[in-house]
C-alpha cells in the first residue's frame, strides 16, 4: 500500500521566486530570493509557470527510460529529451512486454531494445500484454525444449525458448545456422544424440526458485529429485517435467533443507541455494526469518508493524513512531514511518492459500480533521480519518487555530441537546465538558524546538470556562454554576484532551518517563499546582472510552475562576479569565 | 646429555649387528679414540640433521602456505607488459570513482545533498517545499554516473599513462601517445572504460601500437542506477515507493532500505545480497512537517 497523496494547504515560509538553481545546488525550486544561485535564472513566479523549469517528462533515449516530473531546462542539460507531459503519458513511454529469452520484462520499446542489445538477444516486444503479471505469464508460456546445433563438428545443445534457439542473433556463439529446436526435451534426451548427458550435479538458474539437475553440457535439466538420478529413472532425464508434477510440489515448507528435492518455492520462503543434498551442493534455502525482534516468526515477503508502546485511542507516547518491519531472504528489516506519527504503521492478515499472510504499510496519519467532527458516523467514516470518538467532553468548534475548516456552526449549534455542559454564559470557549468528541487515534508529534507550531495545535485543547459564586453577607463565596470544572477530576480529563490532540498535555515520553511540565492549571490568572492531581499518569493518560464524569467533592477550587490550561514542552495552553 | 647418551646408542646399534660387527668396529677403533671421533662425527650429523629438518619444514610451510593462499605464481615472475600496468591502474581509479559515487547518490561532489552517517547523500529527486511532489534532479541516472565516473577517474588515468611514458622512456624506449580520451559506459555487472590514446611503443627491437585500451571492472552501477530511477519516478508520482516490491517481484538480487528522516527526505540504500556492493541515494517528496496540515 502507497500512501496518498496529500494537498497543499498552506505554504511556509512564502517562497516567492523560482530559482533555476540554488546556492545549494537543486535545480527549479520555488524559494526566497536570497536562495538562489545568481549566476542562474531567477523569476519571480512559481517555477510550474516558467518556461525553463517547466516540469515534463525527459524521455532517455539510450536506455529507454522516461522520468516524470523533470524541469526542462534539467532535462536538456542531462542531454534527454523533454516531452510536455509530466506523468510521461507519451507514445514513447508505452509499456509493453519484453520477452528476452525465458525471461519478461514490462518496459518501453527503447528499454526492451536495449535489454536485448545488452544480452544478445532479438527484441520480443508485445504491445497487446496489459500488465506485468500477463508479461510473467507469457514468459512461462513461452516453447521451451531442446535447441540441438553443431559446434565444430560437435552436435551439441542448449535448452533454451523457441524463439531464442531460432533467432538469427542466437546467443550461440560459432553455431551452425541449422538448429532445430525440440519441444519439451531436455538436452540429456538419449534420442537427440548430443554430446549432453545427465550427470548427479545440480545447479540454481537465476531467476528461478528450484534446484535444478545439472546436464555434462551446463545446461540445466528437470527439478531436482534424488530419487531421479539416470540410474534410476532414466525417463527423468528425457522431457521436461513441470513444476507441479515435480517432487513435493506445495509442500507447507517449500521444501526447506530437504535433502532429496528441490521444488522450492519462493513464496513459501524457500530458494536454491548452496546446501548439503544427497546429490549436488545445492538444496532449498530458509529465506523466512525467525525470532524477530518482536519474538515471532515471519515468512520472506512478509511485512508487520512495530510499535514503541501502546497506539490508538490517543495513546501514544510523545516522541514515539511507527515502524514497519519487512522480512525479505531471511532477514528483518527495519522501516520508519514518517517522523512525527505524520505515517502510522497499518497491519493485515490475509488468508492464503498456505495460510495466514501479514501485510504492514505506512499510510498518512489523517488526524488533521478529528477534532471538528461532532458526529459520531463522520468521526468514525475510515474512509476519510483516522479518529476516535468518546463521550465526557465536546469542543465548541472555536478553533484555536483559526479556521475551523468543516465548522459551519458549533458543536452546541449543530447537537446542542447532546452537550451535557452547555456553555449557558456564552463565555466558556474551547474543550466543554459533557458530550461527545472526536480525537485522533493517534496523536500527532509535534515540533516545539525549532520554531515550529506546536502551542497552536495544543492550544485546540484549552479551555476557559468561567465559574459563577455567590457571596454572603458574611464574606464566604459559595460556587453556584460550572462548579465541575474546579475539580480535579475536570483537570486530569483535560489533560487526556490535550494528551489525544498530539504531543501536548502532561504525559510519558518515548523513554517512558512522565512529566507534569505539559498542563497548565490557572485560576483567576493564577497557576495552580498540579503535582498530585495528575499523579503518575502513565497508567490513566489516554483519554478513555467514556470519560468520567467531574467529581466536584475530589477538590474544592477556592476562587471565583480558576484559570486551568495545559503544555507540555511542545505546547501551551491560554486563558483570558474566567476559567480555562 | 648427548655424550652421556652415545655409549646407549653404539651399544643399542652393536646389539642389533651380528658380533662380528662388533668386533670389526672395536678393531679399528680404541674404545677412547672411538669415542672421541665418534661424537665429533655425529655431532656434525646432527647439525646436518638439524639443517635438513628446518629446510623441511620451511618447505612444508611454503607448500601449505600455497596450497591455503593460491597465490599466482606466475605474477611474482611475471614483468608487467604497459597495457597491463595502465589497466590495473585504470582498475584501481574506476573503482575507487565508484565507491565515491556509491555513497554519494551517484555524484563525486554532490551540492545537494542530505548529510547521513558523515556521507553527503545526494538528492536524486528533489522538492525543498513541503506537501510537492519532489523535481527529478539527475533524469538519466545511468549516464549522469558514467559521466561523474569518467570526470572522476580521466586525470587519474592520464597520471597512469603519463607515470608508464616515463618509466619506459627510462629504459630506453620511445613511447608515443595522443591526449587520451576517456570513456566510460555502464553496463549489467560491468563497467567499462575505453582509453583512446593511440599508444606506440618503440623499442631497440620492436615496435607496439595500441588504438585504444579497453578495461572492465566488475559493478553493479548500472543496476543500481537503474532501480535508483525507477524509485526516484515513483517517489516523484506518489510520493513513495514499495520496497518489497523491488526485492521480491522485480529484482531478487537487492535488498533495498528506506531511512525516513525528519525532515521528509528519504535516504535509500540498494546492496547486492552476498556482496559488499552498495548505493545510496536520497529524495525528499511530498514531505510533512510536524503536524502536517491538509
Amino acid at each position: 500500500m502507497l500512501v496518498p497523496l496529500v494537498v497543499a494547504e498552506v505554504e511556509w515560509p512564502a517562497f516567492n521566486v523560482c530559482c533555476e538553481k540554488t546556492s545549494t545546488g537543486a535545480w527549479c525550486q520555488n524559494a526566497l530570493i536570497t536562495d538562489c544561485d545568481d549566476t542562474f535564472r531567477t523569476t519571480p513566479t512559481s517555477c510550474e509557470a516558467t518556461s525553463f523549469c517547466k516540469l515534463g517528462c525527459c524521455v532517455d533515449s539510450d536506455e529507454g527510460l522516461c522520468m516524470q516530473n523533470t524541469p526542462q531546462k534539467v532535462c536538456e542539460v542531462s542531454v534527454g529529451t523533454w516531452l510536455e507531459d509530466e506523468k510521461c503519458n507519451v507514445p514513447q513511454c508505452n509499456l509493453g512486454c519484453c520477452l528476452l529469452g525465458d525471461q519478461a520484462s514490462f518496459v518501453t520499446l527503447t528499454r526492451c531494445k536495449r535489454l536485448a542489445s545488452i544480452y544478445g538477444l532479438e527484441t520480443n516486444f508485445k504491445t497487446d500484454v496489459g500488465s506485468e503479471a500477463a508479461c510473467i505469464d507469457l514468459a512461462f508460456a513461452q516453447d521451451k525444449g531442446a535447441c540441438v546445433y553443431e559446434i565444430d563438428f560437435q552436435r551439441t545443445c542448449k535448452l533454451t525458448t523457441r524463439g531464442e534457439c531460432l533467432s538469427s542473433t542466437s546467443s550461440v556463439e560459432g553455431a551452425s545456422a541449422d538448429a532445430t529446436f525440440h519441444k519439451d526435451f531436455l538436452c540429456s534426451a538419449d534420442e537427440l544424440a548430443t554430446d549432453c548427458g545427465p550427470t548427479t550435479e545440480t545447479m540454481c538458474i537465476p531467476g528461478n526458485d528450484e534446484v535444478y539437475f545439472k546436464d555434462s553440457c551446463g545446461n540445466p535439466a528437470n527439478i531436482y529429485d534424488a530419487s531421479k538420478i539416470y540410474s534410476k529413472d532414466p525417463s527423468y532425464w528425457r522431457n521436461l517435467v513441470l513444476k507441479q508434477e515435480s517432487c513435493g510440489y506445495r509442500d507447507k515448507d517449500g521444501n526447506i533443507g530437504s535433502k532429496d528435492c528441490g521444488n522450492c518455492e519462493y513464496l513459501q520462503g524457500s530458494l536454491c541455494g548452496k546446501g548439503d543434498a544427497i546429490e549436488g551442493d545445492y538444496t532449498c534455502n530458509d529465506l523466512n526469518c525467525y525470532n524477530t525482534e518482536n519474538g515471532n516468526s515471519y515468512r520472506n515477503g512478509e511485512s508487520w508493524c512495530v510499535y514503541q508502546g501502546e497506539i490508538n485511542d490517543g495513546k501514544d507516547a510523545s516522541g514515539s513512531r511507527h515502524y514497519r518491519h519487512v522480512c525479505v531472504h531471511g532477514e528483518e528489516t527495519i522501516e520508519a514511518c514518517a517522523d512525527f506519527r505524520n505515517e502510522v504503521c497499518i497491519e493485515e492478515d490475509i488468508d492464503t492459500i498456505n495460510g495466514e499472510f501479514t501485510e504492514a504499510a505506512c499510510g498518512l496519519n489523517r488526524w488533521q480533521s478529528c477534532l471538528n467532527q461532532f458526529d459520531e458516523d463522520d468521526c468514525l467514516n475510515i474512509d476519510q480519518r483516522d479518529c476516535f470518538w468518546i463521550k465526557g467532553a465536546h469542543y465548541d468548534g472555536s478553533g484555536a487555530t483559526g479556521k475551523a475548516e468543516s465548522v459551519e456552526g458549533t458543536a452546541a449549534s449543530a447537537n446542542p441537546g447532546a452537550l451535557a455542559n452547555e456553555d449557558v454564559t456564552g463565555q466558556n470557549t474551547g474543550i466543554l465538558g459533557g458530550g461527545f468528541i472526536c480525537f485522533p487515534d493517534n496523536p500527532p508529534g509535534l515540533s516545539f524546538w525549532e520554531g515550529g507550531d506546536a502551542a497552536s495545535k495544543c492550544s485546540m485543547g484549552n479551555s476557559k470556562q468561567i465559574v459563577e459564586f455567590n457571596t454572603d453577607i458574611m464574606g464566604t463565596k459559595e460556587c453556584t454554576e460550572n462548579c465541575d470544572v474546579m475539580g480535579a477530576a475536570w483537570v486530569r480529563k483535560m489533560n487526556q484532551v490535550c494528551v489525544s490532540l498530539g504531543d501536548c498535555g502532561s504525559y510519558i515520553n518515548i523513554a517512558g518517563k512522565f512529566t507534569n511540565k505539559g498542563a497548565i492549571w490557572k485560576s483567576n490568572g493564577q497557576r495552580k499546582v498540579l503535582d498530585g492531581i495528575l499523579g503518575n499518569l502513565k497508567e490513566a493518560s489516554a483519554v478513555s472510552d467514556n470519560i468520567a464524569a467531574p467529581n466536584p467533592s475530589v477538590d474544592s477550587a477556592p476562587a471565583e475562576t480558576t484559570p486551568m490550561g495545559g503544555t507540555n514542552p511542545f505546547s501551551s495552553f491560554t486563558q483570558s479569565g474566567g476559567m480555562i | 646429555m648427548n655424550i652421556k647418551k652415545l655409549p646407549k646408542f653404539h651399544y643399542l646399534r652393536s646389539a642389533k649387528f651380528s658380533p662380528s660387527a662388533i668386533d670389526n668396529f672395536s678393531l679399528f677403533k680404541s674404545p677412547a679414540a672411538s669415542c672421541g671421533a665418534s661424537n665429533l662425527d655425529l655431532k656434525t650429523k646432527r647439525g646436518q640433521v638439524t639443517i635438513f629438518i628446518i629446510l623441511a619444514l620451511i618447505l612444508i610451510f611454503i607448500i601449505i602456505y600455497i596450497l591455503i593462499n593460491k597465490p599466482d605464481i606466475t605474477s611474482i615472475f611475471k614483468v608487467q607488459s604497459p597495457i597491463d600496468q595502465i589497466s590495473e591502474c585504470v582498475e584501481t581509479a574506476l573503482n575507487d570513482g565508484a565507491d565515491i559515487l556509491s555513497k554519494q547518490g551517484g555524484m563525486i561532489e554532490p551540492d545537494n545533498y542530505f548529510l547521513y552517517q558523515d556521507n553527503k547523500v545526494g538528492y536524486v529527486c528533489y522538492n525543498r517545499e513541503d506537501y510537492k511532489p519532489c523535481v527529478m534532479q539527475t533524469p538519466l541516472l545511468i549516464q549522469s554516473v558514467a559521466e561523474e565516473l569518467r570526470k572522476y577517474s580521466e586525470p587519474k588515468i592520464k597520471q597512469c599513462i603519463e607515470s608508464m611514458g616515463s618509466t619506459l622512456a627510462k629504459k630506453g624506449q620511445t613511447v608515443n601517445f595522443k591526449d587520451p580520451i576517456v570513456d566510460i559506459e555502464l553496463l549489467p555487472n560491468n563497467v567499462i572504460a575505453t582509453i583512446e590514446l593511440d599508444l606506440q611503443i618503440r623499442g631497440p627491437d620492436s615496435t607496439e601500437s595500441y588504438k585504444s585500451i579497453k578495461t572492465d571492472v566488475n559493478s553493479k552501477l548500472y543496476e543500481f542506477a537503474a532501480v535508483a530511477s525507477s524509485i526516484a519516478n515513483d517517489d516523484a508520482r506518489i510520493g513513495d515507493s514499495e520496497t518489497l516490491t523491488y526485492m521480491i517481484v522485480e529484482h531478487p538480487w537487492l535488498k533495498l532500505e528506506k531511512k525516513k528522516q525528519s525532515d521528509g527526505t528519504k535516504i535509500y540504500i540498494l546492496s547486492e545480497r552476498g556482496s559488499e556492493n552498495k548505493f545510496w541515494f536520497a529524495t525528499r517528496s511530498y514531505a510533512l512537517p510536524p503536524g502536517a496540515v491538509m
